[in-house]
Formats: structure tokens, C-alpha cells, sequence
């Protein structure tokens, strides 16, 4: 119990040193620190609207964030999610848009093509890696770019608003009766949606014995190939997982609250997650209060304008500090890392698994 | 040189115990002994780059005070080291320049520092540009570079650290003619070497090390034979071993693990296989023994699939193994205690429960239908399990790291164990007290009795003559010898150390 405590301290650590840093700065630059606090609570918590503000965009962090914590419970540094988030996106405004199909069928090629294509995505990364070792942390980032001058083709030409340019170009709006609830907020569909997946990543990663192999890979790759387990395998899955749902992230975000994609509209969502999933330590349930509470922030980063006169970007400099921080506590994982990637693939891997295995991959 | 009353510990290990030795001056010195004997823990003590806990080392009439290097440079001590101490990355002139204390003290010229090096080199007899970078030289020329630079000149001590090992045989003469020559300038020499025909080759004296011990005091090479050397280095402790309890009616049956001309790369810090034969037949217990680095892991990963054969014949169980995956290996029943615990055996992090089931046993395999798996009844036959290896544990949610080494290596016995067919195990009591020994070899026993094939490489040559049932040697990737019962234990200490190469 006493380990708890302790652990659940060195998690929130961060997140209170951030705090306290960035009022010290508001304060030190002559921002009123009280204001800023109230407007925080009042946009995440108890204005008007602010709860589902927070709920809106807890749904897209934790749907990400939980791709994140089974890619870092590989062991794999996965930090590609926000191109994967913005490739579900991509597909599911495209199919949104240009097909004309009745509305169960456009919900499921939407879904279908942004999970496949957020994993297509994710897994040029986890290829590179499993077969030539190419350092996922510099392919997965990259791609975060590639994925962006995607967005940034589609909204300039085959699908573009013509009214907007520039970082606001955006793809015109999906049909509003496609979209759940047509508003800015959230929507029950959503929250149910996403609830779905909560239980169901839960199940993968705790009850399944994928997510025992991937638990196991993660913390020792060379016991995992002793024990007979394919270790590229099930990196590879680990890569097909965090894409997925980065993608159907995407699809969510386009047939809820945005209805669009837009150029600039979330260019740190898919890092916010990567934040989510390690404040959360990698856990379900703490990934859930993480994305809980990080959607509060951002919802408060949206509000404060109407209160203070503190810029936007000021409320960003705590996530970029937390960030900072959690990278110094991450380092152990770091390290570990380091250990796994020099483990070459075994030569004996590419033949079958046994049945085990099998039944399970 | 001399040291006295020298004791050095690691933790609860005392890895130099009341070490007494002289070395005249002049003339090429060799160490001997076993692994973990303390050869190079005494090197190093004596250049200066290991603490002792007490005793004295002089070298000139200086005395050096522990791990007190630079003063050790001072009295004329330099060591070149097993692996090359030399920067990869960088050129040979600026590796070098990194090793003089005072030269960070001046601005850095790149003519000057490469002049300075070229020159030094040449006037030491080797012939090398000094802008290369040290990781396009061969592993020969950076030794002759590292012997250089580390040549402390006239009334000076050398000291090599097994500078043979990294070497093809063809350029050992080489080596021997540099440090010949070394010798020949009123260098004092002392060299840590392993085979005995190298020792003969090169050395004027020999001193033996068992056990943190003198075995054999510095003597020259003519008032010795081979015979007493490598009865002096394996020791006789156990010169009547008791006969092995599985030994019965094994000879008529055919061979359930079967190597012929068995070849395979190996991994990098060990010997590949060359032309490997040996077989197992079902419950006899086979060691193989050997100095280590010459072929023991690499023959260990052949078998466990780590490591595909190149040519030859790898038969377990009547199946051609070689090109089967670890896993279908797993299916048939080959099990495995990996070399080192804590890197290969388990992952310290995840809890028990999952350390000691396998995943080939079907613990984790889905239920109905389900993908899903029953976390309750996968902790209640870890618990079984555990019970039947008396593992100690508080909780069995409680991560395997913390699990004491005797009991890490009862849980991956407990593991590996049960429905075993074939058994693989490599150092499989490496630090463990008397209780563990005891433990894991009467579990072998037990597996033998029940006709399960097993083979162990250890580097632990007492225990392989006292618990097996035959012993096989190897060196330099081959298996030299396979030895029977009762065990001639010289003989096989020379077969070890190469003194019977040209038998």
C-alpha cells in the first residue's frame, strides 16, 4: 500500500513541479497567478460547458494514449502517433466525403480504412525496425511529418474548403448527418465508444495472452526469444495496436467534434497522448485519469482567453514541462531500450510458433 | 615486482586471497590459471587499477599504493588490457594522445599530436598511419599499437592481459617475436595466458593461480613439467569422483542429442563450432568443460536455436533439429537454463507468476474459445510449481528480481523442468551457495533418472567431475576429447589447456 502511495506521488511529481514552475513564471512576468488558477478550474471543471469540454478531449488522448502505453509496454518507443492520429483522419474524411454510401456502411469503411491505414502507417516504422533495426523513435517521428504533408495535400487541393488557406486549410465539412451530435462537444456515442475500447485494451493487455507476450517482450526480449516467443512478431503487433487506434482516433475526431481536417488544428494531440500514456504509467486505469486530466488542461487552454489575458500558449508551457520531466523519470525505460535494440533477431524466428503461440498471434 | 599478503574481495567473493609474489627483473613472466582464479583481478591490482583490502605491492623498490594508477605509470607499470582500451571512433594518433595525463593541457595541433605518434610508433617498431582509425585496423595491429603505448621503456613492467585470446593462431607468433623484442630492452614482462604451449613458447617463469591462490610459486619453465602444470591449475581436490547414480544401461541405447561435424558462426565473444561431435544418449548426464570463450556458448545456442548450424548433423530425439525454430524446439521438449539468469532466464520486472510458467505448456492458452486467459488459475499452478521447487516468495504477484539467486534459479528449474525431454543447461550453479548447488543437481538427477537426456557446460570443473557421467573437453570450438569414468583428471586438465595438442 505504502509502494502505492510512493509510486502515485512519483507520477504526479511532474505534473505538480510543472505547476508550480509555470505559476512561478506567470507570476514572475506580472500575470495575475489567481486568476489564472480560477479560469484553469472554471474551463475544466466548473464553467459552463467545461466538463464536456474536458470529456471532448480526454476521448482522443485516451483512445491514442492507450495505443502508446501497449507500444511502451513493448518495449517499442512508438512516438509516432500523431501521424497515425492524422492519417485515421485523413481516411476518414475521405471516405466522409467522397463516397456516397448509406450511413452504416460510411461509419464502417471509415472505421475499417482509418484503423488500417493509422497500423499501415505505424508499421512502416515496426517493418524498418524488426527486420533492419532502423531506431523507431527517428522513423516514427519522421513519418509525424510525412503524415502532416498529407493533411496539408488534402486540404489545398482534392478535398479543400475553398474558403480557408493556410494553417486554418481545412477539407470541407462531412455531412452533419453523419456527424454524432453535430457540435463542438462531446457526444454520447463517443463516450460509449470509448469506453469500449478502455475494457477492451484492458482485456488485451491484462487478460490475453498477446498481452502477456507483449508484457514479456517488452521487459526482456532475449527471456521472451528463450522462451520460444517471436519476439519481432510480436513487436510487430505492438506497432499494428498503437496505429490502429491512433487511426481510429482520427476517424473519431472527424465524425465528432472537428467534422473536418484541418491543417493546424491539433498538431500536439498525438504527443499530449504520448504524455498521457506515461504519467498514466502505462496502466489502463491510470492512462484513463492521465487523458481525464490532460483534457481538462487543454479544455482550460481553450477557455483561459475569455478570462485572462495570459496567451494560450502560455498554458503550454506545463505540458511541455511535464514532458520534460517525465522524459528524466522515463530513463530507466530509456536504458532498457538501448539493451533491446542490440539484440540481433534470431535466425531460427521466421519458421512457425508453436501452438501456443499460435492460438494466441 | 613484488606483492605480499595481497587480498582482493568483491562483495562477499574474495577474488585474490593472501597473494605473495616476485618477479625478478627482466625476462617474460606467465600467469595461469582457471577462470575466476584471479589472474587478471591480480594484474590489475598490481597496475594500479584495482582496490585491495590489504597486503602490498612494490614494484622497483616503489611501493603502489591501491588502485593507485597513475602512480603505478609512475614506477614504470602499464597494462594492456583483454579488449583493445583504444577509442574505435577515433584516429590512432588522437587515441593515443588521450592516453598521456598531460595532454590536455595543451592546445591541440593535429601535425603535431600525429608527428608526435608517428615518430613514438616507429622508434617502438611498428609500422602504422597514425591517421587511421583505430576500428579499420586489424585487431593484431591495435595490440602491437597498444603494447607500444603501453611500453613503460627500461627497468619498466608490462603487463598482458590474456593477449592471445583475440588473435588467429597464424599471428600468435607475431605477438610473441613483439614482446620478445619488448623483453629484450630491459622490459620485465608478465603475461596472462591459458594454453600451456603458448606458456612453453614464450615465457621464462610461470606462476599459478587456483582459487584466488599460489599454486605454484614463480618458477622457470625448464624446472616444471606439463603434467604438473596443469595438475597445479585444475587442481586434484576430487581425484576419485563418485560414480554417477543414471550411469546404468545408457551404453546400449542410440543417442537422443547427436552432433556430427557439427559447424556454426557463433556469437561474437566465443569461438565458432568447428567440426563438433558429440552425443548424449536418454539419462546420462554429459558435461562439457573447457577454458571459457572456446566454443561452450556457442554450442549451447546451436542446440537451444539461438545460432543456426552451418554444416554437420544436429539430431535431437531422432529429428533434425537444425532448421527448427526455437519454439517448435520447445515442442519437443528441449528446455533450457540459459548461461546468464538474470539476462536470458527471466525478466526481473514482470511477477513471479509469469516467470515460472512456460509459454509452450499451455498456462497461457486461451479458454473456450476465448483469446482470453484465466489470470486465477495461471497464479494458482505457478504457486504449484514454485511449491514443488521449494522456490521461497513472499507473494507471487512480487516482481522475479527479488527473488535471491538460489531461488531465481529454483523458479527457471521449476519452468524449465517439468515435461522436459531434452535438457540444455549452461553454468547452471554460477553463484549459487551450497544449498542452490545441491538443489540444481539433484533435480538433474532426477530428470536423468527419468531418461531425459542432459547436457551442462559450466566452467566449474569440480562439480562436472563429480555429477557427470561423461565429460567432454573443448577448445578452440572442437570437442578435443570425450572422457569415461573413472575421470582422469590431469588428463583432462591438459586436454583444457592444450598441453596435449600434439598427443
Amino acid at each position: 500500500m505504502r509502494k502505492r502511495v510512493a509510486n502515485l506521488i512519483w507520477r504526479l511529481m511532474p505534473l505538480a513541479l510543472a505547476f508550480a514552475l509555470a505559476f512561478a513564471l506567470f507570476a514572475g512576468t506580472g500575470f495575475d497567478a489567481a486568476e489564472i488558477v480560477g479560469g484553469l478550474i472554471e474551463g475544466a471543471v466548473t464553467g459552463n460547458g467545461a466538463l464536456p469540454n474536458t470529456v471532448r478531449w480526454a476521448i482522443p488522448l485516451v483512445v491514442i494514449g492507450l495505443g502508446i502505453a501497449v507500444s511502451l509496454r513493448a518495449g517499442e518507443f512508438n512516438i509516432g502517433a500523431q501521424g497515425q492520429f492524422l492519417m485515421g483522419s485523413v481516411a476518414a474524411v475521405w471516405v466522409a466525403l467522397r463516397w456516397d454510401l448509406p450511413q452504416p456502411a460510411v461509419y464502417l469503411a471509415a472505421a475499417v480504412i482509418a484503423i488500417a491505414l493509422g497500423a499501415a502507417w505505424s508499421c512502416i516504422a515496426g517493418v524498418l525496425k524488426v527486420l533492419w533495426g532502423a531506431d523507431e523513435v527517428i522513423t516514427t517521428l519522421m513519418l509525424n511529418f510525412v503524415a502532416l504533408q498529407v493533411v496539408v495535400w488534402i486540404t489545398t487541393s482534392p478535398l479543400k474548403d475553398p474558403l480557408t488557406s493556410g494553417d486554418a486549410a481545412s477539407t470541407s465539412r462531412i455531412d452533419s448527418s453523419l456527424r454524432f451530435q453535430g457540435s463542438g462537444e462531446y457526444s454520447p456515442e463517443l463516450i460509449v465508444l470509448a469506453l469500449l475500447l478502455i475494457a477492451g485494451v484492458w482485456l488485451l493487455l491484462e487478460r490475453s495472452g498477446l498481452g502477456l507476450a507483449l508484457r514479456l517482450t517488452g521487459a526482456n526480449p532475449t527471456a521472451a526469444q528463450c522462451q520460444g516467443l517471436s519476439v519481432r512478431r510480436v513487436r510487430l503487433w505492438s506497432y499494428l495496436i498503437a496505429g490502429g487506434l491512433a487511426g481510429l482516433a482520427g476517424a473519431l475526431e472527424v465524425f465528432g467534434p472537428a467534422g473536418r481536417v484541418v491543417t493546424g488544428s491539433t498538431p500536439t494531440l498525438g504527443f499530449t497522448a504520448l504524455v498521457v500514456a506515461t504519467v498514466g504509467s502505462l496502466t489502463v486505469s491510470g492512462t484513463v485519469s492521465a487523458a481525464l486530466f490532460f483534457g481538462g488542461l487543454q479544455a482550460a487552454i481553450l477557455y483561459l482567453p475569455i478570462v485572462s489575458d495570459l496567451p494560450p500558449s502560455g498554458l503550454r508551457i506545463i505540458e511541455g514541462v511535464v514532458a520534460l520531466l517525465i522524459t528524466a523519470q522515463l530513463a530507466a525505460v530509456l536504458r532498457r531500450r538501448r539493451n533491446s535494440n542490440r539484440i540481433p533477431a534470431s535466425s531460427g524466428e521466421d519458421a512457425a510458433e508453436s501452438p501456443a503461440a499460435k492460438g494466441l498471434l | 615486482m613484488r606483492c605480499s599478503g595481497l587480498r582482493v574481495r568483491f562483495g562477499d567473493v574474495v577474488a585474490v586471497n593472501s597473494v605473495s609474489v616476485e618477479l625478478p627483473r627482466g625476462g617474460i613472466h606467465a600467469l595461469i590459471g582457471q577462470n575466476g582464479a584471479g589472474k587478471t583481478t591480480l594484474a590489475r591490482t598490481i597496475a594500479g587499477l584495482q582496490e585491495f583490502e590489504s597486503g602490498s605491492v612494490e614494484v622497483n623498490g616503489v611501493s603502489i599504493p591501491s588502485a593507485g594508477y597513475l602512480d603505478a605509470r609512475e614506477a614504470g607499470v602499464d597494462m594492456v588490457h583483454q579488449h583493445p582500451s583504444l577509442i574505435p571512433d577515433l584516429t590512432v594518433a588522437e587515441s593515443l594522445e588521450l592516453t598521456d595525463p598531460s595532454a590536455t593541457h595543451r592546445p591541440y595541433s593535429r601535425q603535431r599530436v600525429e608527428r608526435r605518434w608517428k615518430e613514438y610508433l616507429e622508434s617502438h617498431g611498428v609500422r602504422v598511419d597514425v591517421r587511421r582509425l583505430v576500428r579499420d585496423l586489424s585487431v593484431e595491429l591495435v595490440q602491437s599499437v597498444e603494447i607500444a603505448r603501453s611500453n613503460p621503456g627500461v627497468g619498466g613492467l608490462l603487463i598482458l592481459d590474456e593477449p592471445t585470446a583475440a588473435l588467429p593462431p597464424s599471428r600468435i607468433e607475431a605477438l610473441f617475436e613483439r614482446l620478445r623484442a619488448t623483453a629484450a630492452q630491459g622490459v620485465t614482462v608478465l603475461v596472462v595466458l591459458h594454453k600451456l604451449a603458448e606458456v612453453r613458447d614464450l615465457a621464462d617463469t610461470v606462476t599459478a593461480l587456483r582459487a584466488g591462490s599460489v599454486v605454484l610459486d614463480t618458477t622457470p619453465l625448464g624446472h616444471t613439467s606439463d603434467a604438473e602444470l596443469s595438475r597445479r591449475v585444475v587442481g586434484a581436490a576430487l581425484a576419485t569422483p563418485k560414480p554417477s547414480a543414471s550411469r546404468h544401461a545408457a551404453d546400449a541405447s542410440p543417442a537422443a542429442i547427436e552432433m556430427r561435424s557439427l559447424c556454426c558462426k557463433g556469437r561474437a565473444g566465443d569461438s565458432p563450432l568447428r567440426d563438433v561431435d558429440l552425443t548424449v544418449k536418454p539419462g546420462e548426464i554429459v558435461g562439457v568443460a573447457g577454458v571459457e570463450g572456446n566454443g561452450q556458448r556457442s554450442l549451447v545456442d546451436v542446440l537451444v536455436g539461438l545460432e543456426a548450424p552451418s554444416s554437420g548433423l544436429l539430431r535431437v530425439l531422432d529429428a533434425n533439429i537444425a532448421p527448427l525454430s526455437i519454439s517448435d524446439r520447445r515442442d519437443l521438449g528441449i528446455r533450457v537454463i540459459p548461461f546468464d539468469r538474470s539476462a536470458e532466464g527471466m525478466a526481473g520486472e514482470l511477477p513471479l507468476w509469469q516467470n515460472v510458467l512456460s509459454w509452450d505448456a499451455g498456462s497461457f492458452r486461451s479458454r473456450k474459445g476465448l483469446p482470453l486467459v484465466s489470470v486465477a488459475r495461471m497464479r494458482k499452478a505457478a504457486k504449484e510449481r514454485l511449491a514443488a521447487f521449494s522456490v521461497v516468495y513472499g507473494d507471487i504477484d512480487q516482481p522475479a528480481s527479488s527473488l535471491s539467486g538460489g531461488n531465481a534459479q529454483r523458479m527457471i528449474l521449476a519452468r524449465e523442468l517439468p515435461g522436459s525431454k531434452v535438457l540444455i543447461a549452461a553454468q547452471p550453479t554460477r553463484g549459487l551457495d551450497i544449498g542452490g548447488v545441491h538443489a540444481v543437481w539433484g533435480a538433474f538427477r532426477e530428470q536423468a533418472s527419468k531418461g531425459v537426456p542432459i547436457l551442462i557446460a559450466s566452467s566449474d570443473l569440480d562439480e562436472l567431475l563429480e555429477h557427470t557421467d561423461r565429460l567432454a573437453v573443448m577448445r578452440g570450438g572442437s570437442v578435443v576429447a570425450v572422457h569415461e569414468h573413472p575421470y582422469d583428471v590431469q588428463a583432462i586438465g591438459e586436454d583444457m589447456i592444450g598441453a596435449r595438442t600434439d598427443a
